[in-house]
C-alpha cells in the first residue's frame, strides 16, 4: 500500500494515501515526519517548517501561500494557505 | 498493442465509434418533441440543450455551432433536427449536411404544433434508425481517433494518478497520430509552466490571453475564485487552490507539443495536441469536446461525478479506492492499484489505453448504460 507521494524534491509538502492521527509517524525518503495535526486522506503535510506569506510548492511549482507559519508536520489546506491567483475579492 | 479500432464510416471520411440516430432540439422551446421522439423510437438519442431563443452575436453563433458540431460528430449517422420556426433549423441542418450525412427538419411552426411535429419526426427517424442498423463496422488506425480529456469532481488522487495516467494515454495516441484536445481554460492558471513550453511563441501567446481573460473577469466581479473554482468537493478532497487543481488538471493533455489554441467547440484542423478556450464545468466541456468531433472522452474523477455525453462514450476513471468502493457503479476504469498494489503510472495508463480502445470498438460505458447523458452550451452574455 502507497501511503505517501512527494512529487518532486523542491516541494515542501507531501499528499498522504491514508487518514493520519496527530502523532503518527510517516518516513519519506529517509526522513521521519510527525503529523501535529489530524490529516484527512488525500490531504497535504508539511515536510519543512514555511513561514507566513511562504510559498507552497506541489510538482515543484508554487500552488499556494500560506497565511500563518506552518510547523513540518502540520496539515497544509485551506485553513492555512491560500491561492497566488484568482483573488478577485482584494 | 493494438493501434486500431472499430469504426462506423461516414461519407466525410471520419469514423465513428457509435451509430447514433440524434434528435437535436434547436433550443429549449422544443426539447419535449425531441424527448417525445426518443421515447417513441428505439436507438435515438435526444440532444436538448438550455437556451437558444432570444440569444444574440456571438452567443447566438455558439449556440448554433455547438449544436450542428453536435450532429456532425462522427459518431452520429443522421439527424433530425426539431425546431420552433425553421430558421435556426435550418441553419444547424445545413451545417451538419457538410459532412455528407442525412438531416431532416421538422418545424412546430410548419407541422402545426407539436402533436403532429412529433409523429412526423418519428417516423423519419423509424427510417434512419433502420438504415444506421445496416452500417457496419471496419478497422481503421488511431490517425482516425480524437480524444477528448476532462475531468470532474477532482481531488488530489486526479493530479497524482488518473490524469499523469490520462496524459501517458494522451501521448500514445498522439504518437499513433491521433488527435487530442485539452479545455478547461481556468485550469490553465497556474499551469502555464508545463504548457508554454510546449507551444510556439504565437500558441503559447493565446493561452495567456484566454487565462487573463477569465483571471480579468474574476477580478471586475469581485470575487474569490476559490470556492467556485476549486469547488467544495475538490477542497473536501485535498484541493487547495487553482494553481494546485490546475497543474494536477493540465497533466490528462500529456507531454506532446501544443499545435494551436481553438475556440469552444472548433474543430481541430490537423493532428496532435490541441488546447480548447472552454469552460471548466464538466456538462459544458465535454459537449464543447463533442462539438468539437471528439468520438471519445476520457473523463477522470476523484471524489467522483457520473456524468456522460449522449454521443460520446465517457470513459470514467479514478484512482481514488474510496470512491471506487462508494461509487463503483459510475466508475469504468478502476486505476487503484497505483494505491493498493503500488503499480507505476505506466501501469496505469496500460489498464486506461487498452479501455479507451476496448470502448472506442463498442464496449457501453456506465454512463450510457445508466443514462447519466447530459448537454449544456456555454453562455458569454444576456438573452435580449
Amino acid at each position: 500500500m502507497r501511503k505517501i507521494v512527494h512529487f518532486t524534491s523542491k516541494d515542501n509538502v507531501a499528499v498522504l494515501l491514508y487518514d493520519m492521527q496527530p502523532g503518527e509517524s510517516v518516513s519519506l525518503d529517509g526522513q521521519t515526519i510527525c503529523a501535529l495535526d489530524e490529516i484527512p486522506y488525500g490531504h497535504k503535510i508539511a515536510l519543512c517548517d514555511i513561514a507566513k506569506g511562504g510559498y507552497i510548492y506541489k510538482y515543484g511549482e508554487p500552488v499556494a501561500r500560506a497565511t500563518e507559519e506552518i510547523r513540518t508536520g502540520q496539515w497544509v489546506h485551506v485553513h492555512n494557505c491560500e491561492s497566488i491567483r484568482g483573488l478577485g475579492h482584494r | 498493442m493494438k493501434t486500431t479500432f472499430w469504426g462506423y464510416p461516414r461519407p466525410n471520411g471520419t469514423y465513428g465509434v457509435r451509430n447514433h440516430v440524434a434528435v437535436i432540439s434547436t433550443a429549449d422551446n422544443s426539447n419535449f418533441i425531441a424527448r417525445r421522439v426518443s421515447g417513441l423510437i428505439h436507438g435515438t438519442v435526444p440532444l436538448c440543450p438550455c437556451f437558444g431563443r432570444g440569444e444574440i452575436g456571438d452567443d447566438m453563433q455558439l449556440h448554433i455551432n455547438m449544436m450542428a458540431g453536435l450532429g456532425s460528430n462522427p459518431n452520429v449517422f443522421a439527424a433530425v433536427v426539431v425546431s420552433l420556426e425553421p430558421v435556426i433549423a435550418n441553419k444547424i441542418a445545413n451545417i451538419i449536411r457538410q459532412t455528407g450525412k442525412e438531416v431532416r427538419v421538422f418545424t412546430i411552426d410548419e407541422c402545426g404544433g407539436s402533436i403532429p411535429c412529433t409523429e412526423q419526426a418519428a417516423r423519419a427517424a423509424r427510417d434512419l434508425v433502420i438504415e444506421a442498423s445496416m452500417v457496419r463496422r471496419v478497422e481503421v488506425g488511431l490517425e482516425h481517433l480524437m480524444l477528448g480529456v476532462e475531468c470532474g469532481g477532482s481531488d488530489t488522487t486526479s493530479g497524482l494518478i488518473a490524469n499523469p495516467a490520462t496524459g501517458l494515454v494522451a501521448d500514445r495516441i498522439i504518437d499513433e497520430s491521433g488527435t487530442v484536445i485539452l479545455s478547461e481554460t481556468t485550469e490553465w492558471m497556474g499551469a502555464e509552466p508545463f504548457l508554454l513550453k510546449r507551444a510556439s511563441r504565437e500558441v503559447g501567446e493565446k493561452i495567456v490571453r484566454a487565462v487573463q481573460w477569465y483571471e480579468d473577469y474574476i477580478k471586475s466581479i469581485g470575487v474569490d475564485l476559490n470556492g467556485f473554482n476549486p469547488a467544495p468537493d475538490n477542497i473536501k478532497g485535498g484541493l487547495s487552490t487553482i494553481e494546485e487543481k490546475a497543474i494536477g488538471s493540465s497533466k490528462k493533455g500529456g507531454s506532446r507539443p501544443i499545435q494551436d489554441m481553438i475556440t469552444c467547440g472548433q474543430h481541430p484542423s490537423g493532428k496532435g495536441l490541441y488546447l480548447m478556450d472552454a469552460p471548466t464545468g464538466g456538462v459544458e466541456n465535454t459537449t464543447a469536446l463533442c462539438a468539437g468531433g471528439c468520438q471519445v472522452v476520457i473523463f477522470t474523477t476523484g471524489k467522483g461525478n457520473p456524468l456522460g455525453n449522449p454521443i460520446v462514450p465517457t470513459i470514467k476513471t479514478t484512482g481514488n479506492i474510496r470512491t471506487i468502493a462508494r461509487e463503483w457503479q459510475n466508475i469504468d476504469v478502476d486505476l487503484s492499484g497505483y494505491i493498493t498494489k503500488e503499480q507505476s503510472l505506466q501501469e496505469m495508463a496500460e489498464i486506461l489505453y487498452e479501455a479507451v480502445l476496448a470502448h472506442a470498438d463498442g464496449k457501453l460505458t456506465a454512463a450510457e448504460v445508466l443514462g447519466d447523458l447530459e448537454i449544456a452550451i456555454t453562455r458569454i452574455g444576456f438573452t435580449v
